[in-house]
This record gives C-alpha cells, structure tokens and sequence, in this order.
C-alpha cells in the first residue's frame, strides 16, 4: 500500500495562511434540521438563472423539481428540498429583501417524491444518458463557481484526467474536509461516475498536505477500492492552491493556455463536493438538496460542519447554534467570501461556509494610504499580475491597459489586498475594472459574434428535434448573463459556439440500444 | 430583518502597516547611528535629531499648504526616516542651515511636489543630499579629523556658525582618502602603508557597516525588505571592482575595500530599499539594485564625488518605470 503522491511548491505565488481549521478528526456531521420556512434562490450563482415550475399554493415533495434551468443562462434544475407548499415564489420586481426566490412551507414530513430513485447498474447505461441524468439532478459545481456539472462533463473530445479538487485552502471552509474523511465512498464513486461519462483515462484526486486526516481515509478508501484509474495525491498548502487553474499548474507545471480551457490540456476539474452530490444522486436517489456546510466564527461555540438543506435562511441556522450577538455574516471563507446584508438570506448550492462573526473577529485591513509601491503584492499573484501596475492604470482610468495588465484574469483570490502595507482595497476595486471591461467587451461582441452565430443557432433550433435542442441550448447557454460571471465562463461560451458539436459526434459512436433504453 | 455590516473581501489582512514599515526601518538605523555617534561624536546625534525634526515639521508645513489632512501623514514616520537618512549620509559637522536646505529639497520638493508619499520619484533623502554635493561641495567634505575628537562644545559651535579650528577637520572617509591618493598617483600598497586609510578610520568603517548589516538582516527578517535589492547592489558593486581589481590590484580597490569603506551597507540596506522610489518586482529589484552598484562604482572610479551613491540611486530611481514595465511577470496562461 502506498501513500498518497506528495506533490512539491513548484511556484511562490500565493500565500501561507494560518488555515483556522481544526487538525483533529473531524466528528461525524450532524443535519441542522429544516426549518419552517425554505428560501431557494432561483439565481444560485451571478450567471444561473433558473424558472419556477411550480406555482404558488402547489404542494410539493422532498426533491420534486421546482424549477429549471432559464434558456442560455447557467442556471440548473432546482428540487424542493423539504416536502410542504409553495407560500411565494418572489420575482426580480418584488421590493422584497431577498429577489428571484422560491418560498416553501416545510410540514416536517419530509415525503420523498416519486422521482428519487436511484439508477441501477449506472455503467451499464451510456455516458449521454448519465450526463442528462446529472443535469436533472441539478448537480454543479460546488466549489463556488456553481457551473452546471453536466455542461463540464460534456466537454471536446480528448479527455484524459479527471482532476477531483480535494484542496480546500481558503481559511475556515472545512466541508470538503469533512466530506473526505466521513465519506471518502462517495467521492470515489461519483469519480467513477465521471470516468465513465467522459471516457477519461484517470482521476487524480488532489487534496491539500495540511487536510492530513482526509488524506488518510481518501487513501484508504482508494486502496480498498483498487480502482487502477485513481489515485490520491496531496498539493502543497499554499493559497490559493485550490483555484482550478492553479490547482491544474501545481499537478501538470502546466497552465492552461490563455483564453482557454483546462480542456485543453486533456483535464477536466470537479469539486470533491460535487463528485459526492453525483454519487447521491445517481446511487441514492437525492437530488442536490442539501449541502456540507462549515459553521465558525466567534460567535458560534466552535468551528463545525452541519448538513444543511439548500434554502435554509441564515437565520435558521442562527438559532439552531443558539449563536449571540451576530453583527456579521460571511459566506464563504475569509480571503474570498460575501458578507451577507440580512440573516435571512438562504444557504445556495455554493454556501460552503458561514462565518457568524461578532465584532471584529478578523485583523481588519489598515487604514488606506497611497500605495507606496513595495512591491509585496507582485510575487503573490497566482495570477501573475503586477497588482501595483493594475492599480496605477485603473488611477488613471485607462481600461486598455489596465486589460493589457492582466485585470480580466484576475481571479479575485485577495492575495495582493492580504499582503498590502497601505490597506488598498485591491480587490475591490479589480473587481470593479473586470466590470467596466467586460461591459464594453460585451457591446462589441453582442455586435459581432453573437449577431451572427445567435441567428445561426436560433434557426437552427426552431427546426431542430427535441435532443438537437439540448446541444443547441448547452452551446448557447450562460450566454445573456456572463457579464457578472468570470472571463473563464465567456471564454467557454464562445468555444462553444466555435467548435462542432461534441455531442453529435459521441452520439453516432455509441450503440443505440442504450439511448433506446434511455428514452 | 437584520442588516449587517459589510466588507469587500479579503476579510482576513496581514498584520503590516506603512507606519510599521518606516518604524521598522527607524528602529534598524539604530545600530549604525550609534556606531557613527562613537566614531564621530557628538555630531552625528545632533545632525539625526536636527534632520529628523526639520523634515517632520517640513512634512507638517507641506501637508497644511497642500490642503491636506495631518493625519496619517504626520504619524506614518516616513518624514522623519527621510531626516534620519539625510543625517547618516552628511558629515557629522554639518551646519544647521546646510540641513535645512537638504530637509527642504527632500520634503517639499522631492515630495510634496510630486504629490506626497507614494508618488514620489526620486528618494527624497538623496535629492535633498545632492543638492548640498553639488552646492556645498566643500561642506561635504569635511570630515572630523578622528584623532583630534571633538567636545559637543566644538560640536554645537561649529553646527551654528560652521567655522571651526581648521585642524580638527582635516579628516576625512577612507573613501575620500582613497580616491585623493589615488588621484595623486600613489597606488593602494602605499596608501595602507603610509597609513592614510588608518588615519581616515577604515577599521571604524567596518564596524559601521557591520552596524548596518545587522540593521539590514533585522529588516528582512521582519520582511520590511525583500532580498532583491540589497543583493542586486552589492553584487553590482563587487563585481564590477572585482574585474577592474583583478585588472591592476595597484590601483582598484578590492571588493572588500568598496564595501566597508564609506556608508556603503547604510545605502544598501536602508536607502536603495526606500519602496517608493525603487521597482516594484522582484526581478526588476535586483536589476534596479545591479544598477546603483554598478554607477556606484562608475561614479566614485572616475566621479568627481567621493562618494557615487547619491547620485546612483538618483540615476536608477529615473530608470525604475521602465524596469517595472520590463520586468513584469507574464501573465498566467501566456506562458510561452
Ligand atoms: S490581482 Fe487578483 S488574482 Fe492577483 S493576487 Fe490580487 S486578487 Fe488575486
Ligand atoms: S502591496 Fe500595496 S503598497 Fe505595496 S505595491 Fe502593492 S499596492 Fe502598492
């Protein structure tokens, strides 16, 4: 039996974190129980837009389907996640706090709908068949980016390794940590899964050197498995290890060519998290309708993971913990979460974390000054931007350079801010340049491409049969609703509005009688 | 319904601080401003405390014209460690006014005139230093005859009327020693020999610029500093006098001899580092650092200054935009 690979620091970049996570064993994650009232988002993610499918006063089941995926958006398909009846579905109009949500009244019957039943003998069935099954199951990414796994795993053809993204580096987020070492099964399985929907010859399941508990049992999970295809291996614990792209550099030396996809380099990446969520799905029969979630901060007794149902209010999830005097709430981890504006606010499919914080609980940036140029925040950048050179074209308002710089690549990882002596809301404002950026860029290409092969793909649809359409949609899809989403997700967009249709072509290689078997 | 408070990510900082940098940088000059006070006297303290506060209330009068609020400006420290600076680099018997003008040149003009702190170009305390080499070139040169000592009585009395007892400034730096003999046709061999690097203190020297290292080493150890720059000049130097030392060690001085003699290590460490006024990038650091050592040595070679290192941090702070538009790191993905 052999241990995990040790993959060494090959690049500075990125910092050293105290992690804030505890080093023991993790204790078995307990279910905060579903409160009375449900928020699910119908915008889980800046680019996912999903529809209602129910309406108000319908009574619903556990996992029943609430909601689809809007055309052209990244949106996914959205399951009740307690059975009751839908109270209000509130619109984008409403003046209420919270938008574009549906509201359910739990009865605390938790009746499972008919729906949820696993697929039996998943390896026997085609890829398609999985993949589609993936999307109804509204399965994403869960390490944030909430991209529709269905779509990833339907990439060009020529897919040699599946990276599953086990690092969890951000301080404080500890589910997938959890996840690993209570459920190292699942995660296994769902890789399995995923080998067999994209044909790819290995999986490597990376976890950071720190996570030393989730290495033992993912190890030994592995090991009893002796599934040849997969192997564990364990990445420095460096900040932000875990960002795809970083995470493909550390593993391969080799970064993913400039305006393109990991795809390219033959690698698919997908989040531990959302390798458990497939094998939930596909062998038990539950759609994604709850989630590992991390709950620390000061104002909670300590650090720990809860199972929680998606659209549990933050509120809930208060008064579950008996937490005081919460003054603020962040979701996410602290280099790269949101602070929430209200408790009410609902656990998404993203929601790894909640820090509940009263008072100050983290060493605040210093006060602002000019920046002094000591160069602290070039070698940090993962990104490989020069932070201070950004900084200097945004000050004199000059978009052009400011892309030519790097703005748009810029993965919003904190790193430049944590480090900067004159306490320069970096980040911030990078944000706020991608945004300008992309607001242009947007006008020129709606111009342009999306004129041309929109009207293409439009024609095309209306003529097309049912199973046309979905290709068509996947090419198209996100495409109205990227300009708060990152350069990544347009960038895929217009490959795929570029290359031939994969699915035509995995289509004819199969044998039939499984798609007949599907339908 | 509760409305919390909000922040923009990273919530999470490290615990670093301009004022903490310069305070940093304050504290490391310790050693070396001690070790010039037992060398030189009286003088060196009163030309510290003098430069210090004049720069500070400079800094004030600045921030008042400019409309600008005194705070953080007036606490982040970066005023007096300009002072400080100015101070290591004069001779321990500077007159009063002398100061003043190098303050004002570093302060209001090298600074505030480019905007304050963060944009300035050009290291204020080396602006305001030049001035007074190219100005008061003969001011510049008087070092205290060490032998002689001086009272703080002398002291005070030469710091308010710049006149003294003609003797007990004879002295001057092993640096100055050495190029004057060598200007002179006497080669290194003889100026050991007849004592004149002796006389000018080239053992003092070294102990101060190993005041200056261990100043040095306590600023990259808090990581105030980065490796680069240091590392660049004093590579610069020694290789550029080791090929002309290994040519005719008669008349080059060895590596050795350009590192210890004259505040070779307090520019190292303290002054060529000065964030603002150098690149921003590693790679362009060590450039940027090659490049002081080099002029540096160009300089005092064929210069008509003793010391060149003024005006090579001067040169290389000219040359900075450009090295940190060169030596920026190529992007993620656009590797080749
Ligand atoms: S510039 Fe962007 S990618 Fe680079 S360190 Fe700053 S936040 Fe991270
Ligand atoms: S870390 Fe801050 S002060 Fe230093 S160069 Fe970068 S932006 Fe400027």
């Amino acid at each position: 039996m052999n241990g995990p690979q040790v993959i060494h620091a090959r690049n500075n970049w990125g910092l050293k974190l105290p992690s804030g996570k505890d080093q023991n064993p993790l204790p078995a994650a307990v279910e905060i129980s579903p409160p009375e009232e449900l928020t699910v988002l119908l915008k889980q993610s800046p680019g996912g837009i999903s529809l209602p499918m129910v309406k108000v006063g319908q009574k619903v089941f556990k996992g029943q389907k609430i909601a689809g995926p809007a055309r052209n958006t990244f949106g996914s398909f959205l399951h009740a996640p307690v059975s009751g009846t839908v109270t209000s579905i509130i619109e984008a109009n409403d003046s209420a706090h919270i938008k574009r949500a549906i509201i359910i009244a739990n009865d605390g019957l938790d009746t499972v709908h008919d729906d949820c039943t696993p697929i039996s003998n998943p390896f026997q069935r085609s890829p398609r068949f999985i993949r589609k099954h993936i999307a109804e199951g509204g399965i994403v990414g869960l390490g944030g980016a909430l991209f529709p796994a269905a779509i990833k795993l339907n990439p060009a053809p020529g897919i040699k390794t599946l990276l599953i993204n086990g690092v969890e580096c951000e301080p404080y987020i500890n589910c997938d940590n959890q996840l690993l070492q209570q459920y190292p099964e699942r995660v296994l399985s769902g890789t399995q899964l995923m080998l067999h929907v994209l044909g790819a010859e290995e999986a490597v399941i990376a976890i950071e050197q720190d996570m030393v508990h989730a290495l033992i049992s993912m190890q030994a999970a592995t090991d009893a498995l002796n599934d040849p295809r997969i192997r564990v291996v364990s990445v420095p614990d460096v900040y932000p290890a875990g960002g795809e792209r970083q995470l493909i550099e550390i593993i391969t030396g080799l970064q993913v060519p400039h305006g393109g996809l990991p795809a390219d380099l033959g690698v698919i990446c997908q989040n531990a998290g959302t390798a458990a969520a497939i094998d939930q799905w596909i062998n038990s029969g539950e759609p994604l309708i709850s989630r590992m979630v991390t709950v620390c901060g000061n104002a909670t007794a300590a650090a720990q993971n809860f199972v929680v149902r998606i659209g549990t209010p933050i509120a809930a999830i208060v008064n579950a913990l008996q937490a005081t005097d919460v003054s603020r709430v962040i979701i996410g981890g602290s280099m790269m979460g949101v602070t929430a504006d209200s408790t009410a606010e609902p656990i998404s499919k993203a929601s790894n974390c909640i820090i509940l914080s009263s008072g100050d609980n983290f060493s605040p940036a210093p006060e602002e000054m000019p920046c002094i140029r000591c160069g602290d925040c070039v070698p940090v950048c993962p990104a490989r931007i020069n932070p201070q050179l950004l900084l200097e074209s945004m000050s004199t308002n000059n978009t052009r350079q400011s892309e030519a710089l790097g703005a748009l690549d810029c993965i919003d990882c904190g790193c430049c801010d944590y480090v900067c002596p004159s306490g320069i809301d970096l980040t911030a404002r990078f944000k706020i340049a991608k945004q300008t950026i992309w607001e242009q860029h947007l006008l020129a290409i709606r111009a342009e491409r999306s004129q041309q092969r929109f009207a293409d793909h439009e024609k095309r649809w209306l003529t097309a049969s049912n199973e046309e359409r979905e290709t068509l949609d996947a090419q198209t899809a996100g495409f109205h609703d990227v300009q708060a989403n990152s350069k990544s997700a347009l960038d895929d967009m217009l490959k795929r509005l570029n290359s031939p249709t994969p699915d035509d072509g995995t289509l004819k290689d199969e044998p039939r009688k499984n798609d007949e078997a599907d339908q | 319904m509760s409305f919390l408070s909000s922040s923009p990510a990273p919530h999470q900082h490290s615990q670093r601080n301009v004022a903490q940098m310069m305070r940093d940088v304050l504290l490391a000059m310790f050693p070396v401003s001690l070790m010039l006070c037992w060398t030189y006297g009286w003088g060196v303290l009163l030309n510290i405390l003098f430069a210090a506060s004049c720069c500070w209330l400079l800094e004030a009068a600045a921030l008042k014209i400019r409309g600008r609020n005194l705070q953080p400006w007036l606490t982040d420290g970066s005023a007096p460690l300009t002072g400080v600076l100015l101070a290591l680099a004069l001779p321990p018997l500077t007159p009063w006014w002398l100061i003043v003008i190098a303050s004002l040149f570093a302060i209001v003009f090298a600074k505030h005139l480019y905007g304050g702190l963060g944009y300035n170009l050009f290291n204020p305390a080396m602006a305001g230093y030049a001035v007074l080499l190219i100005s008061f070139p003969a001011y510049m040169a008087w070092w205290p005859d060490l032998s002689a000592g001086s009272s703080l009585n002398d002291t005070l009395h030469y710091f308010l009327y710049g006149t003294a007892a003609a003797d007990a400034l004879s002295g001057a730096t092993p640096l100055d020693a050495l190029q004057t003999g060598l200007k002179q046709m006497q080669t290194l061999p003889e100026l050991v020999a007849n004592g004149t690097l002796a006389t000018a203190g080239s053992a003092e020297w070294v102990w101060i610029n190993l005041a200056a290292i261990a100043g040095g080493l306590f600023l990259l150890m808090r990581r105030t500093i980065t490796w680069q720059i240091p590392a660049g000049v004093i590579l610069g130097l020694t290789l550029s006098a080791l090929i002309a030392w290994i040519g005719d060690a008669a008349v080059n001085p060895s590596p050795w001899l350009q590192l210890v003699s004259g505040g070779t290590m307090i520019g190292v460490f303290f002054i060529a580092t000065d964030p603002v006024s150098s690149a921003s990038t590693p790679k362009g650091k060590l450039i940027y650092g090659a490049g002081i050592g080099l002029l540096t040595y160009v300089i005092r070679t064929w210069g008509a200054y003793p010391d060149g290192f003024a005006f090579a941090v001067l040169l290389m702070n000219l040359a900075v935009p450009l090295i940190d538009r060169y030596t920026r790191p190529t992007l993620y993905g656009q590797v080749q």
